[in-house]
């Protein structure tokens, strides 16, 4: 029973001894984390997000471990509380007559009366809780800890280069907030969660930027793995043809059409001997060809109909229903597309009353050349269905073109939410480009030959402008001349040709550099040169300006 | 309350049932007649004496530990009455012995005395000395010759007196209460410090407070004056000191007490700054077993069956202050025993190990 107490009573001291060891380590190692935190943030340099969190709960968890191990001697425990309680050493002188097996009888009774203590003793009544040393340290280093994380590095403390990147780098977050919102919502319409992600990333990095919390080279990873995304998603949902230039391209057809047939019934009206209606005609015609807007050809066709009536021609123009549909798809209005669609194949239902065979074929022909014109956009399946619509018209089936409309109908919405957001997709990644330049030299454009002198050092790479046309991305492969050692000769200077790279130099910086390391330890370039290679490479990777101010191109 | 099974630590466990009660219960009825001896005797006394609660416990605590007891106080402070009432209260014979100058060892021991018997014969008697008593009290001890001082202090010593080389043996107990006046140190022959360690106890007698010299006005002044009446016989009183000597020390609480001892020495490890400034030699084992008899017995007036650090802490002092000796330096600057018996036990109580919360 004795031993039953102090094991209880050395538990409880455990625990606290625990408890302590704890805290203090959360203090030491929580106050080293914080100072090395802020050490390599002034510094600028990279250290993993959460190794101070975790290195804090491995202290904690071996703390409490080592306090659960202390060694403690049932003597020292029972004196302990002896002293804590004031029994005057009761237990401590029981436990001592117990193990060197006292006989006597004021041992005895010296045993009994301890264990009549014992009885009533509450652990925590010999060992309360209280506050550890070092928990107000503990509780700064702590808190110094977050903040050195989480708080951006006050300008104070920040070098006038520094402050100037900060500056830069809030800019592009300026540029880059609005275009995330427009890609969020943008992958709202589209549904596309993988989208919704970016957006969200963008963001965050945005706020990041604009709080100073990322340092540059920081800042140059991330954009560049957002980029990655960006261009995943890109691929994924956009196809280098546009809604958009397929709705121009059937405004000009239209254009053309009514102007067209404009000028032919003019020329029948004027070899009647009708000049009036000749003039009006010819009018109509020359309003055609200007007319940018297709609400305005709409009304230009329906006059024109009037016109081809009141002199009993026909003119197998379709109904400007299609107008709403191309005027809808060049908005990238969703709702209206489909709406649009809708209403034609609620009037395809009545087209056999309404249209001849003529007309029916002629809307046929303009179906099939919306489709054409849709072919190789971002609205695949809308292109297939009016094909199928405009087949049926041919063969005289309008319920068959009806139903292909409706569906048609149906899939315009997802398909121009796609297309809207492949479109935010770009501007971003263009957003992330140019944020990823180095815009303190300038504003994009290649250095020309003419600005660089024949002697001048080694000039740094401007980021290109971003290309309307992007093209194919390649990938460009270091080479060593196949046939074996070749002539080699120090050059410090512009190249000879001037190109326009069409590019992004942070695209490919990483490769460059990854081949030029291969290279470099497959021994394939000249020794001479392995130095020279390495700190060509490493000052591309640090964006340190090398240039001289003779060197800087003239601005255009 | 029911009672306990108390494991031995591997021997057999230890039950009522099994009878092993017995001796723990035989302790504690003996410890209660002592108890009620000790609050007898305090009552006794503290009908004549007034106040000096401290002097007459560590004068009974000496008694039962079978020590002897230096009394330092100036005079007029009722130490002779003390020790007069003390012997009433136990029925022990006592003797009185004031320490002049030209106070002979055989006025102490007592001498051969030719005597002529009625037939005519002459033959020496041996006549005891006062030092056959007894309770002695022996006022003014540093008055005497260190010849005379140290006759009485081989009394003290052996428990018998040799004069013309014959050995008598003292009756039992017995005990000297020596007397010293702190004032009066002209002409006078401090006991040497090998000679002041065979006391038991020092113990300082105060100067009574206003109450209680009022007090003592009342008692003493009036026209009854109390008398203390007989609690125990001289036979109870050497039972009960075995008793005393039976009460358990833990390994812990002697290792204070020798810690305790050790650290008045100047060369020890652990000794504080003021001992390895002022004491020349510190207390010699003989202070150890003061401080655990006197703890002793305080812990069986305290209800208890052990000795704790407590008691060892409170016998510190009487049993500490007159063995150590001071440096040159330590007189010269009137350093006082206490401080530095004090100072050895903070010193010792800051080695003690704890838990570390």
């Amino acid at each position: 029973m004795l031993r039953r107490g102090i094991r209880a009573l050395r538990l409880r001291v455990r625990l606290l001894i625990a408890l302590r060891l704890a805290v203090a380590a959360i203090a030491i190692v929580s106050g080293g984390a914080a100072l090395a935190v802020l050490v390599l943030r002034l510094r600028g340099m990279w250290y993993p997000l959460f190794v101070p969190e975790i290195a804090l709960g491995a202290a904690v968890v071996a703390a409490l471990f080592a306090g659960l191990m202390w060694p403690l001697p049932d003597r020292l425990v029972a004196v302990s509380a002896d002293r804590r309680l004031g029994l005057r050493d009761r237990i401590g002188s029981a436990l001592h007559f117990i193990r060197t097996g006292a006989a006597s009888g004021m041992a005895q009774a010296a045993i009994l009366d301890a264990l009549g203590y014992l009885d009533s003793l509450r652990p925590r009544d010999a060992f309360p809780v209280r506050r550890p040393p070092w928990s107000t340290p503990a509780g700064i280093c702590l808190g110094a800890l977050l903040l050195a994380q989480v708080l951006p590095i006050p300008p104070l403390l920040l070098s006038q280069r520094e402050r100037e990147e900060k500056a830069e780098l809030r800019q592009v977050a300026a540029r880059i907030e609005p275009l995330a919102k427009d890609l969020e919502e943008a992958a709202t319409q589209a549904n596309d969660e993988e989208a919704r992600q970016a957006a969200r990333d963008l963001k965050k990095l945005a706020q990041q930027l604009q709080r100073g919390q990322l340092d540059k080279k920081q800042a140059l990873l991330n954009m560049a793995e957002l980029d990655k995304q960006l261009q995943r998603l890109d691929q994924r949902t956009a196809r280098p043809k546009t809604a958009e230039g397929a709705a121009q391209s059937l405004q000009k057809a239209q254009q053309d059409s009514i102007s067209k047939k404009a000028a032919d019934l003019a020329r029948q009206a004027a070899e009647r001997g009708d000049h009036e209606t000749a003039n009006t005609l010819q009018r109509l015609a020359e309003q055609a060809k200007q007319s940018q807007d297709s609400r305005e050809l709409n009304e230009l066709a329906r006059q024109l109909n009037e016109q081809a009536a009141k002199m009993g021609a026909s003119l197998g123009l379709p109904p400007d229903v299609l107008g709403a549909l191309s005027q809808s798809l060049a908005g990238g209005n969703a709702e209206l597309s489909e709406q649009a669609l809708k209403n034609l194949a609620e009037a395809a239902k009545d087209w056999p009353k309404n249209l001849s065979k003529e007309q029916l074929e002629a809307l046929a022909a303009e179906l099939k050349n919306l489709s054409q014109l849709l072919q190789g956009s971002d609205l695949q399946e809308l292109t297939k269905l009016l094909d199928e619509a405009s087949e049926c018209l041919k063969s005289g089936n309008c319920d068959k073109a009806s139903a292909a409309l409706a569906k048609a109908a149906k899939l315009s919405k997802a398909g121009l939410a796609n297309a809207k957001l492949a479109a935010a997709c770009r501007a971003c990644s263009g957003a992330l480009g140019q944020g990823n330049g180095q815009p303190q030299y300038g504003r994009g454009g290649p250095a020309t030959q003419k600005s660089i002198p024949p002697n001048a050092s080694a000039t740094q790479l401007f980021a290109p402008r971003q290309s309307d046309n992007p093209g194919e991305l390649e990938r460009v492969r270091a080479q060593i001349n196949p046939q074996g050692p070749m002539m080699s000769t120090t050059e410090k200077g512009a190249p000879a040709r001037s190109s326009e790279s069409r590019v992004p130099y942070y695209r490919v910086i990483d490769d460059y550099s990854k081949t030029a390391e291969e290279a470099l330890s497959k021994e394939e370039v000249p020794a001479a040169y392995r130095s020279t290679v390495r700190a060509y490479f490493r000052a591309l990777q640090s964006g340190k300006p090398a240039m001289r101010q003779a060197d800087k191109p003239e601005k255009k | 309350m029911a009672e306990p099974v108390i494991e031995t630590g591997g021997q057999e466990p230890f039950s009522s049932a099994q009878g092993r009660q017995a001796p723990a219960q035989h302790a504690r009825d003996q410890a209660e007649r002592f108890r009620r001896l000790v609050d007898g005797l305090k009552k006794e006394v503290g009908r004549v004496i007034v106040g000096m609660d401290d002097v007459v416990e560590n004068t009974l605590i000496a008694l039962l530990a079978g020590g002897h007891v230096l009394l330092e106080g100036v005079p007029g402070l009722g130490k002779t009455l003390l020790v007069k009432t003390l012997s009433e209260a136990l029925d022990l014979k006592f003797s009185r012995v004031q320490f002049t100058p030209d106070l002979m060892p055989a006025d102490i021991t007592g001498t051969m005395v030719l005597w002529e018997k009625p037939t005519g014969e002459r033959e020496f008697e041996f006549q005891a000395g006062p030092v056959f008593a007894n309770v002695v009290l022996a006022d003014e001890i540093n008055r005497a010759t260190p010849k005379t001082q140290s006759a009485l202090l081989e009394a003290m010593q052996e428990h018998s007196v040799t004069v013309a080389g014959t050995s008598r043996r003292l009756d039992e107990p017995f005990l000297v209460f020596a007397t010293q006046n702190p004032i009066e140190m002209e002409g006078t022959y401090p006991l040497p410090e090998a000679q002041l360690d065979r006391f038991f106890l020092k113990v300082l007698v105060r100067f009574p407070s206003l109450g209680e010299l009022h007090e003592i006005m009342n008692r003493t002044t009036g026209d009854s004056v109390p008398h203390a009446t007989k609690v125990a016989t001289k036979d109870e009183i050497l039972a009960l000191s075995q008793v005393a000597r039976q009460v358990s020390v833990a390994e812990h609480v002697q290792d204070f007490a020798l810690r305790l001892v050790l650290a008045t020495h100047p060369d020890a490890e652990h000794a504080p700054e003021s001992v390895r400034r002022f004491v020349r030699y510190g207390s010699s084992p003989r202070g150890a077993q003061a401080l655990i008899l006197s703890g002793k017995v305080r812990a069986l007036i305290d209800h208890r069956y052990h000795v704790s650090v407590d008691d060892l802490r409170a016998s510190a002092l009487p049993s500490l202050r007159h063995r150590l000796v001071l440096n040159f330096e330590g007189r010269a600057e009137g350093v006082e025993p206490d401080t530095l018996v004090g100072d050895a036990m903070a010193a010792v109580a800051r080695g003690e190990q704890d838990v570390p919360v």
